[in-house]
């Protein structure tokens, strides 16, 4: 057998247990049905299930039904209901539908409130991905400050000095005062190191100046630190709230 | 006076009564304070009058997008802003930023 034939008995053999692994496990589904010859992440299947907020729609809904079940089911209540019900069914009708409309609009109102909820914690999530990019630079900027490599510190201090502006820019709406001002310190932290650094590149900087690049340093991962970490909380604390 | 002027001048009375706090950066003797979504520097740099060997003292505010929106050497003329006005901004800085009225305290009430 040639090494061409080889490789495609071992990938034929590769797609059809990948197939057969699919088809014999319940808790593995593909996005794209089966005739695929490409690698699917596996996902877990969404089973339907009731929740609290799903069971109380619909008991309401069908709350009047056990009522003249009841009515309908005794004796002494039949007849009455029965004619009740033939001269009044077009009233009872139109009180059951108002209910279910009512019901309706409140499932409708705590639907939006939901996708608003989860519209908030996906920019939050967006803020705390471009304050752990900053943060993982600011920490980058530490080693680079060590081993004297200004000019891939004078880069980084750059990038980190645009990421802070872009983030007050950005996620204006979603920082209170505080983290604003912490990220905008962290930016002139940032923008300070980028000028000692430019100048570094020219002229070795003295002792203290190294000292005062890495204090400055180590404040800027601070102040960053603090930022996503309060970001986290927040994700983390309207993540328990919709539990 | 000048909205240069009285910011500088409420700059230096918030920070002698410790509600404005300043941080040193990484430039020599630079300190750096946020208000309101905009930052002010201050900073001393080597003179540029050859018969006055005294640093100068420079004060700049930048914007949000990191511009530089107002800059004053010196203190101006203008605009009702002198040097004495900026060279005591800077101390008060200094003093904030190096927290050095605490450790001051903490010095003599150690020792008394």
């Amino acid at each position: 057998m040639t090494a061409e034939a080889e490789i495609k008995t071992v990938n034929a053999k590769d797609t059809g247990r990948l197939r057969r692994a699919v088809l014999s496990s319940p808790s593995l589904m593909s996005t794209f049905g089966l005739s695929f010859d490409i690698t699917t992440i596996a996902e877990r299947t969404i089973r339907f299930q009731f929740t609290k907020s799903d069971w109380f729609p619909i008991a309401a809904a069908l709350s009047p039904v056990p009522v003249f079940a009841l009515l309908f089911a005794l004796s002494v209540t039949r007849a009455a209901t029965t004619e009740f019900m033939k001269e009044n069914w077009g009233s009872s009708a139109g009180v059951w539908g108002l209910g279910v409309t009512f019901i309706t609009l409140l499932v409708a109102q705590r639907a939006r409130e939901a996708a608003n909820a989860a519209k908030r914690e996906a920019r939050r999530r967006n803020l705390a991905e471009d304050l752990q990019d900053a943060h993982t630079k600011s920490q980058q900027v530490g080693l680079f400050i060590r081993d004297a490599k200004w000019d891939t510190v004078f880069l980084r201090a750059q990038e980190i000095s645009s990421a802070c502006s872009l983030v007050l820019k950005r996620w204006q709406d979603e920082l209170t005062g505080n983290s604003r001002s912490q990220i905008t310190l962290a930016r002139d932290q940032a923008g300070s190191i980028a000028r000692v650094a430019m100048a570094a590149n020219r002229l070795p900087p003295s002792a203290q100046q190294i000292l005062n690049i890495s204090a400055a340093q180590r404040r800027m991962n601070e102040l960053l630190s603090s930022e996503l970490g309060e970001s986290l909380r927040v994700i983390e604390g309207s993540q328990q709230a919709n539990e | 006076m000048s909205k240069e002027s009285e910011l500088i001048t409420l700059l230096s009375q918030r920070t002698k009564a410790g509600t404005q706090s300043w941080e040193a950066t990484a430039v020599d003797d630079e300190f750096v304070t946020v208000v309101a979504d905009f930052s002010a520097f201050v900073r001393t740099a080597p003179s540029r009058d050859r018969d006055d060997p005294s640093p100068d003292v420079l004060f700049e505010v930048r914007d949000k997008e990191d511009r530089v929106i107002l800059s004053i050497r010196n203190g101006d003329s203008d605009i009702g802003v002198g040097f004495p006005q900026l060279r005591a901004l800077h101390e008060d800085a200094r003093r904030s930023a190096l927290k050095i009225d605490r450790a001051l305290d903490a010095i003599l009430k150690s020792l008394k």
